[in-house]
């Protein structure tokens, strides 16, 4: 028993005291059975036993601690070859915590809300694209499921806030009582919305988030009852919401953490909330028991059912429903689970150079090590050194990294990068430096492991012999091979990956869009009163406008609802006039409110007919299409001319004939989306409230705070204007495909950057251990030419066979990609073969330079090596 | 090893180190007569387990305060490794021993002890 314990103990201790210990322990027990009996030598037993793995642990420790004095010596003697190692790892490790922080913080981590894993998004559907639903369906729909718990329907809106100093626009939710107990969230303050506040008659409230409170109110306690002037109507304050609430918005829209929510009753019968009102989204939480196919089951058969009751508002609608963090999540995380896989594709590579790096340096320790094995260091000594000494590497190199990856997240924070939701969580924080530690010892198992086993099994008789003649089958040249490979084939792989994104990110953005977006801004306004169909509004929208375009560098102006790329498009349906068709199959198309300056303004072509008149403005009697619409609904006919009854069917009374006046070219709403049939009607024919004041300039564009003046010198009660480029609309709606081709960009060039790294060291320790041959063949007369050709050959080798495995290994990776691609194939074959072509020949350039160095070996030194 | 210092400087020593020189100052001695004699001239409060004792032999040895015999040739050699105090070791188990008697003197002239007699 004894003897077992004491094999705890490191060898070299063993092997000098070991038997000695055990006759010891022998004659005491004896000798303590004789005088103490059986008991007192129990007792002596177990101290003993206790004192020997003590002494284990000492001298194991002991030993790792000379160890890490002799790693110490190291560093201080070749602190160049420490620092690239170093230095290799901290980017390697640092790359991996900022791309786990993101990852995390992103994809992983369930939403702020109790039991979220029960939450689900409720998104209405049209002809089975993701849409919007009514307030009436959404009543009936929760009527006839039993699934949920709760469920609330809501719609984003802003509202002027006025009576506290500056009128400022904030953004806020229409929502039915009831969403913040689906979400599961209790207020700060005050209560919650209930049915006394959307009884008819009853007095208006609001709810408000923290951030709003902290800013508006100055955090006061005493903020319940407080009122609250939201476009002109007072509100009363009744809670406060906490800052873990978010908008429960699951589109991309930017969240801003000053927010309200206004109560909705759900059995309004207003006009504005009708049943063909389709634009509201759905949160409910799942009852303990059901399950979401039982819930998708419960509301596709409702919905069938009222699709066939009103034709004419919901045939062709439906809904969908999935769990709350797919519908924030699911889009991304694709793309942030690549970016990862590629990200621990760099740090294998860094390993693999580290790992290398090892192997060269400590062949040429070759004595040391003989000397160290002869005089009785076990082979496990020899392995324990060197992860000792890999260890202090990592760890220095995880120190350094974690740093680098706690600057790097707190700037890409503060970038605030579009399309990526939950960000403002993204820190480093205790998982992310667990992360790093777990990267730390991979790193060490992974870049010492191989150098610790190759290196302690050489005889020792030939290491001691001097060998200038030792060619590449040295020490390790094995494993130094198999690290080149794997090295360049995850590099292929990187480099033909993120090669794929830019060509998606090039063809995306080469796309014609239709209009001239440089030196446009488009100023988000909201206006003081409710319809623009009145007179007296269009005089003051003019009156703006020409405030506006006298502005300096101001080169036009115009109003308009929506514009290209602002995401705030609605539809209409329509009948063309003399062919009404039947309930619910009536055509729809997507409709523009504008004014008769918006297609100069925003440079969109005219084809055919004209463009609207300041005498179109306020009817309905003519209208503008584009392309798409007349090749659509007219062929190849002329689209002008052609007769329209807008609005849909069921509406009383006759309708005035709307005209076609004019087509004009297709202008893009977004990229990698084809241009949709479009309606532009004239200012006054829809009133909304909510305008957009499309302004080119010459120069860099106008600020806000100008414009801000321009409008309140109009009307004192118009907040502060929104003001926001159509560069930043252009640059967020491809902000996925641009952060995958950075990202990846990146990763591929630092991996790039290590694996010709890695094949130049190569093949210079190469040259560096074949001097002497060297030395010999040019005395001998041999060509440049064929002595270079031997010094690069097996490097040359190793880069094709990774060259070959990349390319398997790049067919997988693309496939995890291929959501995110934009036309261009997950193996698109001239990708492929350019990669592969400029990684050889920059492979062929890092092997030729230190090749080219065995020609110049004077043959008088290497032959001196002997 | 250290070389001709000042051995006042290496004090104090760890209690077994000196417990184990003090037991090799009357003479050459195996391990088990070692932990045997400190664990008797202690009545039994210090107790050198196997792993302990070794370990510190381990160490006095590469300081050379300590050294193996080459012992006689009888065929207990093989199980009974024996130690000498170096003149080293010797040296500085002088030192230590001279160091606590300077402090029982003066724990005696402050009555922590009681004088010592004369008789």
């Amino acid at each position: 028993m004894f003897g077992a314990l004491a094999a705890a103990c490191p060898p070299e201790f063993r092997n000098e005291y070991g038997a000695t210990m055990r006759h010891d322990f022998g004659d005491r027990l004896r000798d303590a059975r004789r005088s103490r009996g059986a008991l007192g030598a129990l007792a002596f037993a177990l101290g003993a036993y206790a004192d020997v793995l003590k002494t284990a642990a000492a001298e194991r420790a002991a030993a790792v601690g000379r160890d890490v004095i002799f790693t110490a010596r190291t560093l201080r003697k070749t602190p160049g070859f420490a620092a690239i190692v170093v230095l290799t790892l901290a980017l390697a490790i640092g790359a991996n915590a900022t791309a786990f922080g993101i990852l995390r913080a992103v994809v992983l981590a369930p939403l702020p809300y109790p039991d979220s894993g029960r939450l689900v998004a409720l998104t209405g559907t049209k002809a089975g694209a993701p849409f919007a639903l009514s307030l009436p369906d959404f009543r009936d729909l929760s009527a006839r499921t039993r699934s949920f718990a709760a469920l609330a329907a809501f719609s984003p809106r802003s509202a002027t806030i006025t009576g506290r100093g500056e009128p400022v626009r904030v953004p806020g939710v229409t929502t039915t009582p009831g969403l913040f107990e689906a979400l599961g969230v209790r207020p700060l303050l005050g209560r919650t919305f209930g049915p006394s506040d959307v009884r008819p008659g009853a007095a208006r409230t609001v709810a408000i988030s923290e951030a709003f409170w902290r800013s508006a109110f100055n955090a006061e306690p005493g903020v319940i009852g407080k009122p609250l002037v939201l476009d002109g109507a007072a509100f009363r304050v009744i809670g406060v919401m906490p800052g873990t609430l978010r908008q429960p918005d699951f589109d991309d829209r930017e969240l801003e953490e000053e927010s309200f929510w206004v109560p909705l009753d759900p059995n309004s019968t207003e006009q504005r909330f009708g049943r063909g009102a389709h634009y509201f989204s759905a949160v409910g939480r799942l009852q303990p028991g059901a399950t979401l196919a039982h819930a998708r089951a419960e509301l596709d058969a409702a919905f069938a059912q009222l699709a066939v009751a009103n034709p004419v508002e919901d045939r062709g609608f439906g809904v969908a429903v999935e769990p709350a963090y797919e519908a924030i999540v699911g889009d991304v995380r694709p793309l942030l689970i690549a970016i990862f896989v590629a990200v621990a594709g760099v740090l294998l590579v860094a390993c693999a150079n580290v790992a290398n790096l090892l192997l060269s340096r400590a062949a040429s320790r070759d004595r040391e090590f003989a000397i160290r094995t002869a005089v009785g260091a076990s082979r496990g000594r020899l392995v324990a050194q060197q992860l000792v000494e890999t260890f202090i590497f990592a760890a220095l190199g995880g120190a350094l990294g974690s740093a680098l990856a706690a600057v790097a997240l707190r700037a890409f924070v503060a970038a605030h990068p579009a399309g990526l939701p939950r960000i403002d969580d993204v820190r480093f924080d205790a998982p992310a430096a667990l992360y790093t530690f777990a990267a730390v010892v991979l790193c060490t198992l992974l870049a010492g492991a191989l150098p610790a086993f190759a290196l302690s099994s050489r005889g020792v008789a030939d290491a001691l012999k001097w060998s200038g003649r030792g060619g590449d089958a040295s020490r390790g040249a094995r494993a130094r091979g198999i690290l080149v490979v794997a090295e360049v084939a995850l590099t292929l792989a990187l480099v033909i990956s993120s090669a794929l994104e830019l060509r998606s990110f090039l063809a995306l953005t080469a796309q014609p869009l239709g209009f001239d977006p440089r030196g446009l801004q488009a100023a988000n306004v909201q206006l003081p009163s409710d319809a623009t169909s009145d007179a007296r509004v269009r005089a003051f929208l003019e009156r703006v406008r020409e405030r506006v375009a006298a502005l300096p560098g101001v080169a036009a102006a115009a109003w308009c609802y929506s514009a290209p790329f602002t995401r705030r498009s609605f539809d209409l349906s329509f009948d063309f006039a003399g062919r009404r068709a039947g309930p619910g199959r009536q055509p729809s198309s997507q409709i523009d409110v504008v004014d008769e300056n918006y297609f100069s303004t925003l440079g969109q072509r005219l084809l055919a007919g004209r463009g609207l008149r300041r005498s179109d403005m306020g009817s309905e009697r003519s209208v503008v299409v584009n392309e798409s619409f007349a090749k659509r609904y007219f062929g190849g006919r002329n689209a002008v001319g052609g007769a329209l009854l807008l609005g849909m069917s069921n509406d009383a009374g006759q309708k005035e004939v709307t005209a076609i006046v004019g087509v004009v070219a297709d202008a893009r709403s977004s990229y990698g989306v084809a241009p949709v049939p479009s309606l532009y009607l004239p200012l006054g024919l829809i009133g909304t409230p909510n305008m957009l004041l499309l302004v080119r300039s010459h120069g860099d564009g106008i600020d806000a705070a100008a414009l801000g003046a321009a409008f309140r010198a109009a009307d004192p009660l118009v907040a502060r204007p929104r003001v926001k480029s159509f560069a930043g609309y252009l640059a967020d709606d491809t902000a996925r495909t641009r952060l995958a081709a950075a990202s990846l960009g990146a990763l591929a060039f630092v991996a790039l950057a290590l694996s010709l790294a890695g094949i130049f060291a190569v093949v210079s320790y190469g040259v560096a251990q074949r001097t002497h041959e060297f030395g010999i063949r040019m005395a001998l007369g041999a060509r440049a030419r064929h002595v270079v050709a031997g010094a690069a050959g097996s490097a040359l080798r190793l880069v094709a066979a990774g060259v070959v495995l990349g390319l398997l290994v790049a067919a997988g990776a693309t496939h995890l990609l291929s959501g995110q691609l934009y036309g261009v194939a997950p193996l698109d074959a001239p990708t492929f073969a350019a990669v592969c072509a400029a990684l050889v020949l920059a492979a062929l350039l890092a092997a030729l330079v230190p090749a080219t160095r065995a020609t110049r070996v004077d043959p008088a030194v290497a032959l001196r090596c002997e | 090893m250290t070389g001709a210092s000042d051995p006042r400087e290496l004090l104090p020593l760890g209690a077994a180190t000196f417990y184990i020189l003090l037991a090799l100052a009357g003479g050459e001695r195996h391990g088990y007569a070692i932990a045997k004699e400190v664990e008797e001239q202690t009545a039994g409060t210090v107790r050198l387990g196997p792993g302990t004792l070794y370990r510190t032999i381990k160490q006095l040895t590469a300081d050379g305060w300590i050294a193996e015999t080459d012992g006689t040739e009888d065929d207990e050699r093989e199980r009974r490794r024996t130690y000498r105090l170096t003149p080293r070791g010797r040296r500085i188990a002088q030192a230590e021993a001279q160091r606590l008697e300077d402090l029982v003197t003066v724990a005696r002239t402050r009555r922590l002890l009681p004088a010592r007699s004369l008789g």
